[in-house]
Order: C-alpha cells, then sequence, then structure tokens
C-alpha cells in the first residue's frame, strides 16, 4: 500500500491510500453525468446506442468483478463463465419455457449464484493465484459444457436470443432508446448498490478479508459464509449482465464468453482502479471504446484493408503495458492522488506532488 | 499398440508441459507471479529458429543456438522493462502486465510474420524402431532433450552458486537480501533462464502443431501442470506435466474429443479440492 506523508513544520502526518478512499463522498458531480447519459439518445445514432449498450453491460459486469477482486480479494478468472451461464440460462428460461423476461433475467442471476459455489467453496482452501487458475479452469469447463450440451444451447451454431423483451406492458427492442433507458437505469441501481455495499457491514468483512484472511477470521469473520456470499452476489451481477448482452446480441455462442472476456473484465479493473466501483466504470468505458478508436486509427492513417488483428494486439498490448507500468493504481488511484494534492495544496509538500514513476524507474 | 503409441506420444507431450511448467515454476519461485507471456516467449522463440533455418539459411543447431539466446536476452529485457519497476505491487497488476506482454509479443510475430501459419520440421519424418515400437524422432529428441535439462538444472541449482543464490531467495527473500545475494540481478537471470526454457520448449513443440501467433495458448494448457506440482517444486513440474500429457493423450483416445480438451482441467479441479496445496507441497510456518 502506497503512503502518502504530509508534513506541517516538523510534524508529519502519513495518509495511506485506504484512509483517502474512506473520506466523505461528494455526489454533485452525480446530476450532471446522469443527465448527461439520459440525453445522449438524442444525440447518438443507432450504431453509438448498441457501443453504449455494450458499455452498460461491461460496467455491471465490470463491477460485479470489483466485488468480488477489489472488495473481497478473490482473484477471478472466471468470470466470462458466469457471464456464459447467465446469457445461456436467460436463453433457455425465455426463449425454450417461455417464461417472462424480468423472471428469465433474475432467474438467469440466480442460476449463476447457485453455480458460484463451485467455486466459492474451494476458495476457502485455495488462494490467490491459485484461485485464478482453477476459475481459469472454470472458464474452459463453461465453454466446453456449452458445446457438450448442444441440445439445450445449440453449441457453436449459436443461440438466437429475442431482441424484443417484454416487461408487463412495456415492449423494448434492444437497438432502440427504451432498452437504453432500462440498462442505464439498471447500471445506475449497481454503482449505487456497489457504493453502500462498500461501507456496509458486508463490505467491511469482504475488505478485511482481502486485507487479510486471518485477521479477519480472527476478528469473528465467519470466512466460509462472507466468501460464498462475496461470489453469490458477484455472480449474480455477472449472470444478469450475460442475460443484458444475449439481449443485446442476439445470437449467443461459446466465442463471445472465452477466456479473453475475463481477461478483459481484469484489465478494466487494473486500468481503471480496484475497489471503489468508480474505477470499474472508468476502466469498463475506457476497454470497451478502445477497439472503436483502434479502428477509426486504421481508417485515418493505415491503407484501408490492412490487417485490424495484428493492430488491436499491438495497441491493447501496449496501453495495458503503459498503464500498469505507469500507474498501477489505475485511473481513480491516480485521481485519488491528485484531489489530495489539490485539497492540500498550500500545504503539500513535494513528496505528493512527486510523480511516482521517476521514483520508481531509478 | 494403440496405448503403447498413446503413452510413447503422451509422455512427449507430457515433457513439453512439463519444459513449460518448468518455466512457469522459474519465475514463481523467484518472484512469486505468474507468468503468463511464456507460451508467447515460446512462440517468438520459435519464430526466430524458422527466421534462422529459412532467412539467414544456418543449419537447425546454430537457429536453435540463436533462439535459446534471443530468449536468454529477451527474457532479461522483459524483466527489467516491465516487471521491475512493479516490484512490490499488488499480484494482479503484475500478472495483467504479463497478459500484456503476450499480446504485445503475438502482434510483434504477427507484424514480422503475418498471422499465416508456418511449418518448422528440423527433424526426420521415419521413424526410428526402439526395442520394437515405433518413434517418431520429433517424440524421441523431445524426449532425451527434457531429460538431458532436467539433469542440467538439478546439477545447476544444486552445486553452482547462482542456483544456490535462485534457491535462497525462492526460500527467503528477504534474508537473502540480508546476506548480499543481488537480489534484482537473480529476478532479472531468472526471466532470462525461464526465457530459454521457453525457446527450447518451443522449437520442440514446433512439429507438433505449425507455427502459429496463437501458437503460445500450449502455455495455459500448462498452467494445471504446474499447479498439479504445487508451483514452486521443480519435480512436481515435471511429474505434473508427464501426468497431465498422458492423461490427455489417453484420455483422447477413450473418450469423446469434447471431453478431451477440458480433461486437465478437470483433473486439476479434483487435486485442488482434495489437496489444494497441489502433490509436492513441502509445509512451512507462515506468520501473519
Amino acid at each position: 500500500m502506497r503512503t502518502l506523508t504530509i508534513s506541517f513544520g516538523r510534524q508529519k502526518i502519513r495518509f495511506s491510500d485506504r484512509m483517502i478512499k474512506e473520506e466523505e463522498e461528494q455526489g454533485w458531480w452525480i446530476v450532471p453525468l446522469v443527465l448527461l447519459i439520459f440525453s445522449l439518445p438524442f444525440v447518438l445514432d443507432d450504431y453509438r446506442i448498441y457501443l453504449m449498450n455494450r458499455i452498460g453491460v461491461a460496467i455491471i459486469g465490470a463491477i460485479s468483478l470489483d466485488i468480488l477482486c477489489g472488495f473481497c480479494g478473490q482473484l477471478s478468472l472466471g468470470h466470462a463463465g458466469f457471464l456464459a451461464i447467465g446469457a445461456y440460462s436467460y436463453g433457455i428460461l425465455h426463449m425454450t419455457f417461455h417464461l417472462p423476461a424480468p423472471l428469465s433475467i433474475v432467474g438467469a442471476g440466480c442460476v449463476g449464484a447457485l453455480l458460484s459455489l463451485v467455486i466459492g467453496i474451494p476458495s476457502l482452501r485455495l488462494k490467490g493465484l491459485y484461485l485464478a487458475i482453477a476459475t481459469m479452469g472454470f472458464t474452459f469447463i463453461v465453454d466446453d459444457a456449452i458445446r457438450f450440451f448442444s441440445v439445450w444451447t445449440h453449441g457453436v451454431e449459436g443461440f438466437r436470443v429475442s431482441r424484443v423483451v417484454h416487461f408487463g406492458f412495456m415492449e423494448l427492442h434492444s437497438g432502440k432508446t427504451g432498452f437504453y433507458y432500462f440498462l442505464y437505469t439498471l447500471v445506475f441501481a449497481m454503482v449505487v448498490f456497489s457504493r453502500f455495499l462498500l461501507h456496509s457491514k458486508l463490505g467491511r468483512a469482504f475488505t478485511s478479508i482481502r486485507d487479510s484472511e486471518t485477521a479477519a477470521e480472527v476478528s469473528g469473520i465467519n470466512l466460509l459464509l462472507y466468501k460464498v456470499l462475496a461470489f453469490g452476489i458477484s455472480s449474480f451481477m455477472a449472470a444478469v449482465a450475460g442475460a443484458l448482452m444475449g439481449i443485446i446480441i442476439g445470437t449467443i455462442s461459446p466465442e463471445d464468453f472465452n477466456i479473453l472476456l475475463s481477461i478483459d473484465f481484469l484489465v478494466m479493473l487494473v486500468i481503471g482502479g480496484m475497489g471503489a466501483a468508480y474505477g470499474a466504470v472508468i476502466g469498463a468505458f475506457f476497454i470497451t471504446f478502445l477497439p472503436e478508436g483502434i479502428t477509426t486509427l486504421r481508417d485515418a492513417f493505415l491503407p484501408p484493408g490492412s490487417d485490424i488483428a495484428i493492430l488491436q494486439y499491438l495497441i491493447y498490448g501496449l496501453i495495458i503495458l503503459s498503464f500498469i507500468v505507469f500507474e498501477p493504481h489505475g485511473i481513480y488511484g491516480r485521481w485519488l492522488v491528485i484531489k489530495t494534492y489539490m485539497k492540500r495544496f498550500p500545504l503539500n509538500e513535494k513528496r505528493i506532488g512527486r510523480i511516482a514513476w521517476i521514483r520508481r524507474w531509478r | 499398440m494403440v496405448i503403447i503409441d498413446g503413452i510413447v506420444n503422451g509422455i512427449a507431450l507430457g515433457c513439453i508441459y512439463a519444459l513449460v511448467a518448468f518455466g512457469f515454476v522459474l519465475v514463481y519461485k523467484a518472484t512469486k507471479i505468474i507468468n503468463f507471456a511464456q507460451g508467447e516467449i515460446m512462440m517468438i522463440c520459435a519464430y526466430v529458429c524458422y527466421a534462422g533455418i529459412k532467412t539467414f539459411h544456418l543449419n537447425f543447431v546454430a537457429s536453435f543456438v540463436l533462439a535459446v539466446v534471443f530468449g536468454l536476452v529477451l527474457g532479461s529485457l522483459l524483466e527489467r522493462l516491465f516487471i521491475r519497476p512493479l516490484i512490490g505491487y499488488p499480484v494482479l497488476p503484475i500478472v495483467i502486465a504479463t497478459i500484456g506482454i503476450s499480446m504485445v509479443l503475438q502482434a510483434v510475430v504477427g507484424l514480422i510474420w503475418t498471422f499465416e501459419p508456418q511449418r518448422l520440421d528440423p527433424f526426420s519424418v521415419s521413424p526410428y524402431r526402439v526395442l520394437g515400437i515405433a518413434i517418431s524422432p520429433v517424440h524421441l529428441w523431445t524426449i532425451m532433450i527434457t531429460v538431458v535439462l532436467i539433469a542440467v538444472f538439478f546439477l545447476f541449482f544444486r552445486y553452482t552458486l547462482v542456483g544456490i543464490n535462485l534457491r535462497a531467495i525462492a526460500e527467503d527473500l528477504l534474508g537473502s537480501m540480508a546476506s548480499g545475494i543481488a537480489v534484482r540481478r537473480m529476478f532479472n537471470f531468472t526471466w532470462a533462464l525461464a526465457a530459454a526454457l521457453g525457446a527450447v520448449a518451443g522449437i520442440l513443440l514446433a512439429p507438433l502443431v505449425l507455427l502459429h501467433p496463437h501458437m503460445g495458448s500450449i502455455g495455459l494448457r500448462a498452467l494445471p501442470a504446474a499447479v498439479l506440482g504445487s508451483f514452486g517444486s521443480i519435480p512436481g513440474a515435471i511429474v505434473g506435466g508427464l501426468i497431465l500429457g498422458l492423461s490427455e493423450t489417453i484420455a483422447g483416445l477413450y473418450l469423446p474429443k469434447e471431453i478431451k480438451d477440458v480433461f486437465p482441467w478437470l483433473i486439476l479441479f479434483l487435486v485442488l479440492l482434495i489437496r489444494p496445496e497441489g502433490i509436492f507441497y513441502t509445509y512451512e510456518q507462515k506468520k501473519v
């Protein structure tokens, strides 16, 4: 954990990252943000709205991973598996059994939460990178299970999910603005929920498990209960994100949920900043827009028809590397440092403002 | 006879898995991170060997050496550029950084050699006969090189000063710092060593699958091998690799194709549930 030292004359006060995060929240900026996001459909065309929908799903997925990794400290590479479970159980519940859409979305979440026990209970014994590898195996196994049970899931040829969702009296098409409003209402609910979670009893238990499992257990936190809860909440949200993703795409196939998607979510967290939910939002926005940006760059600088895959790999990799090497705490972590610097402006020392990477490259 | 062929194939595949897992374990023991770019380092080194044969018209042994030297340089360079600035940070960013490295390496190979698959097949095709069993030269060379490498590394860790230093770092980082081991240089050396191992594994793997920028995904498949052998034990990695290779080929003979690919992961799940520390774990006391 990085610490900031602030001196008042001879006296020195040390601020740790965690103390800064615990500061009182100032919510004034939420109002313009909500207004901005809800007025976007008047400006954007259909394709951009589709993109914004993808970003919304990515935000829900990234926040759910943040609850697991950032709050509770359980490294998971199995998130794509939970998204796949959500998407396919929504498809089966809604298309095969003809359950109403809201019920199927919640049902998909419940299936995800139930299956998270498969990882949640072993996570008591698996630590850190071991858990990451086991969850990576979970992604592969889910991927193969989808191909294996092709009677239900239609295997590689793809499962067609209706893009029109009926909510009682409303009928929302995922390409139209109605669904956009529905999705972003959900996104805001998720962000608010995760912020409340962070400061609730549950969230404090999660963070103490993250900081030291032994210390948490000694202070009376039931590790089994809270880890299973973390996995359950996270997988519920991930499965809901998967169901929504299915509605947006229209046709789901196992390739949509490979290990790269899991890695994408982790990259979102690392680039945005872990453990505060806002970082996940920033990261999801950034990473989902990146392929668009790369395509635009290609069109601007390279002859048409040049290989996009190479460029995508190169830029994606370089961005990940440079972000991590220069700011391992992510965009939100850097913002916190800047905020503290501004707040204590007349009193700040060189040490606060000193850009960390100069020191790190000695 | 099918089963004997399967066993020989399995041992050869297991040897490759073991070499890759060995690379994972080397890096993990010293620096406590998993290098997800190991598979891609393998891939780029195999491409260098290919370039040595096709572009520079060297013979196979010379280009093999070229690839291994390239691996040494690449490993040390990657460590210096991307991993050293991150020492002391949480594990996750570093692991993600190695994923970033793997993407950049794939892109570099794609830029130079395009995404078309290439063929690197330096060994002769006609099978040798050993004790009445036909073994293809690739498999024989794979097994022999792996055995030699394991012996060399065993002696290296046992008797040379650098090997002893590396063991000391794996045992106790602070203690070895205090007793004057140049820890950073050793980290760098470990990465170089692991990358050179990756080079050998890549060249041995190339005849079995075609040379392709996505060939490195075999690195992910070797992860269960390292975990089976509890990620920190070198004999464990080798035994884990062999178990994995054998079970995969034998499962491939008798089970449907869909299950064959996830078989390593199923084994991994079972082992982790029963014995989460892996098979070869040595218990030690931990302070909170």
